[in-house]
């Protein structure tokens, strides 16, 4: 069993309403979670249960109308445990993209279709880790600087050293400015062009990994010019660039044909190897949670109801909601089977446990009291009163 | 590059444009007889006593294909015939009553785009709260108002009773003298323009307070226009998902706006925009005669009460070629904005 001090990310009671004109959509109702450090934890259920919400929820992004009510998302970093959901606007933005970051279900639609891939990407760069690349760029102009005093081009060593002072200012102020004014101003507004090469390097680098062919060339394109594979490895590329603690994937290989989606798993699978980070992977194809996810997560409208490591799962499912999404896995010779019933409306969701009008065992307590998470094996968590 | 080749491609795709318009407007002329027909090609008040010298110059009682090939070269001479209603040829006209249309325009477009655009987004970013509502009535206030309304009550407020404080007309009498004395250039007939070029403060000056009125009113009918434009083309970006990647990625709300969302919103914003120089080309006429600022749209309208048929065609004419320019130029700036555009 984990020990406490591998716990990357706790979910605890995270409750997530959406006030619309239609009632009130009790999307999340108390979520409790954890991410292991370096672990695979895979998020299932159907449309609309709550998986997306979750997602941004843990970034403090819900989409809105929606509000987090209450509840807490415990990141530990550095042997320091925060709660991400209390931070003021400034440290959330740090933490995004940096700690956490995220990849979502269509790659056209993250991309900007007015910015080239590498811009998107260099963007997170410099919103994060700006002062090793500015650094690396007043190195290089240090460089410039003594080839020019030795082929004795006193002038061009002043430019650069121009140049390195707006860098400097730059390092001792985010929003310095001498740099600020310098990038309008035609000529001086050339001092970028070290930074941006020194980004450009980098980002190349990224989409090599994210094993993109050509990523010289890809790095000038715009999205619409890539395939849907290619701009999925390029949202991975941005979601990866501050090698992040956490990977959010939200549903990331839906839209994708099957031999990409092969493509991309495996290269989700590997990068997570290579960047140690954890991830927290969105979909509701088991077949997909079987190759990939360490530990599952089954959601029901709103609510979590099984926690367990994949094997147990596979083969153990306790739940009778676990079971009957294992019995609507379409196999051949097999008619096709639904659960029966419809998922629930979330505005109003039934009283006790939300599965019990489409549960075969229900019994009179379903309808009456919600049941708890209860321990039903190791590592295994389940919120049944009839798992038995 | 990608863009400049795009441009070429634009522009030789307007010759065909042009090349229609002008066919439609001399397939409407073969509806008047060859007498009134004939009124195309005066030059002066006298040519009108011998009409039949000019059917037959122009062979207007020969077939269609010879009538264009006479009637063209005539107007790409400039030569659009003799307005009866200021009594000069359509071309000077069209030349003399431009200048007051451009200065408006020079005016108004501006103000309405920014604003229109800044309290657009304001209204998208902050949706259903009180700017929003506020921003809103005020836009809808101002897009139902008549023109002719509220143009007189602003002269009652700001000539009346501030009296002269901002008169109506184009310029005062010491400013009209300064501009019409032999010293004074009149470069483009555009006072504000000349006055700058001929550094004379107080022409400019003089102009400006005239302009304040029409502009105003031009800018507070026109505004709504853009704004909603802007604000539900801004909700519906704000609710794509490269705003939530952007906002993911640890982008202060300032970047995500101004970056990301503000330059996908102004797409439908920039056809909006051309549609209102195409209009305002046009002339405003109820605006232009409520302050008795005569341009284009004084002239046009005047001419057609009067029927005067050659002016009433050469402002047709010249109308369907600025609004022909414009799209060139709103597709040109879609181009610029968007490489799906520009590269597709
Ligand atoms: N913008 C919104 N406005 C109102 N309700 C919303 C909004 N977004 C989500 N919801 C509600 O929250 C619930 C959970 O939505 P969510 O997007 O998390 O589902 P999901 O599990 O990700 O589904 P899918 O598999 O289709 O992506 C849904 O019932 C939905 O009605
Ligand atoms: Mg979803």
């Amino acid at each position: 069993m984990a020990k406490k001090s591998d716990t990357l990310v706790q979910i605890r009671d995270l409750v997530v309403r959406f006030y619309t004109y239609e009632g009130i959509v009790k999307a999340l109702s108390g979520i409790n979670l954890e991410i292991q450090r370096e672990e695979t934890l895979g998020i299932v259920g159907e449309t609309g249960c709550g998986k997306s919400v979750t997602a941004f929820s843990i970034i403090a992004l819900p989409p809105p109308p929606g509000r987090i009510e209450r509840g807490e998302v415990l990141l530990n970093t550095n042997g320091s445990t925060i709660d991400i959901l209390k931070l003021p606007r400034e440290r959330l933005q740090d933490i995004r993209g940096h700690k956490i970051s995220m990849i979502l279900q269509e790659p056209s639609a993250a991309l900007n279709p007015l910015f080239t891939i590498g811009d998107q990407i260099a963007e997170v760069l410099i919103r994060h880790r700006s002062e090793t690349f500015i650094k690396m760029a007043l190195e290089e102009l240090e460089r410039d600087i003594e080839a020019a005093e030795k082929s004795g081009s006193s002038f061009r060593a002043w430019v650069y050293r121009t140049y390195a002072g707006i860098y400097r200012s730059l390092l001792k102020n985010r929003r310095s400015l001498k740099a600020r004014a310098a990038s309008r101003i035609p000529f001086l507004r050339r001092y970028r062009r070290k930074l941006d090469a020194v980004l450009r390097k980098e980002v190349v680098g990224l989409l090599r990994e994210m094993r993109i062919a050509n990523p010289e060339g890809v790095f000038d394109l715009y999205p619409h010019e890539l395939s849907g594979g290619m701009q999925q490895r390029a949202v991975i590329a941005m979601a990866l660039a501050c090698r992040p603690k956490l990977l959010i994937a939200d549903e990331p290989t839906t839209s994708l044909d099957v031999t990409v989606q092969a493509q991309i798993l495996d290269l989700i699978r590997d990068l997570k190897e290579e960047f140690g980070s954890s991830v927290l992977y969105i979909t509701h194809n088991l077949g997909v949670v079987a190759e990939i996810c360490d530990r599952v997560a089954v959601m029901y409208a709103g609510q979590i109801c099984e926690v367990a490591e994949v094997k147990e799962l596979f083969k153990r499912p306790l739940h009778p909601y676990t079971r009957a999404l294992f019995e609507a896995i379409p196999r051949p010779g097999r008619g096709f089977v639904s659960i029966k019933g419809t998922v629930p409306n979330l505005v109003n969701p039934p009283p006790g446990c939300r599965f019990h009008p489409r549960c075969p065992r229900a019994t009179k307590i379903c309808s009456q009291e919600a049941p708890k998470m209860v321990k039903a094996g190791r590592d295994h968590l389940v919120a049944c009163y009839h798992y038995r | 590059m990608e863009l400049r080749a795009y441009i070429v491609r634009r522009l030789l795709l307007l010759i065909p444009v042009l090349v229609g318009v002008i066919l439609i407007i001399f397939a409407l002329l073969q509806f008047f007889s060859p007498v009134q027909r004939a009124a195309l090609y005066v030059r002066s008040p006298q040519q009108f006593r011998n009409l039949d010298q000019i059917i037959e110059k122009y062979h207007l009682n020969e077939p269609v294909y010879v009538q264009f090939f006479y009637w063209i070269s005539e107007v790409l001479k400039g030569n659009l015939g003799w307005s009866k209603s200021v009594n000069m040829p359509v071309s000077d006209a069209l030349l003399r009553f431009l200048p007051a249309t451009l200065e408006l325009l020079i005016f108004t477009v501006p103000l309405t785009i920014f604003i229109g655009i800044k309290l657009g987004i304001t209204s998208a970013i902050h949706r259903d709260k009180p700017v929003d509502h506020v921003t809103r009535g005020l836009a809808i206030a101002g897009y139902s108002l008549p023109a002719f309304w509220l143009g007189l009550m602003l002269l009652m407020i700001f000539y009346g009773f501030f009296t002269g404080l901002f008169p109506p007309g184009r310029l005062g009498l010491d400013a009209e003298m300064v501009v019409s004395s032999a010293s004074f250039q009149n470069y483009t007939y555009i006072h504000t323009i000349d006055g700058i070029l001929n550094l004379r403060l107080d022409v400019v000056l003089d102009a400006l307070r005239h302009l304040v009125l029409p502009v105003t009113t031009l800018t507070i009918i026109n505004l709504a226009f853009i704004m909603r434009i802007m604000r539900s083309s801004m909700l519906e970006t704000l609710n794509k998902d490269y705003i939530m990647m952007a906002r993911a990625k640890g982008l202060d709300e300032k970047t995500v706006i101004n970056k990301h969302a503000r330059r996908n919103a102004l797409i439908p914003a920039v056809t909006v925009s051309g549609y209102l120089v195409a209009s305002l080309m046009a002339g405003a006429v109820l605006t232009e005669t409520v302050f008795n600022y005569k341009g284009l749209g004084w002239w046009s309208v005047n001419a057609a009460v009067q029927l005067d048929v050659p002016a009433v065609l050469g402002f047709v004419l010249f109308i369907g070629t600025v609004i022909v320019i414009t799209n060139l130029i709103v597709d040109l700036l879609y181009a610029k904005i968007d490489p799906r555009i520009r590269l597709g």
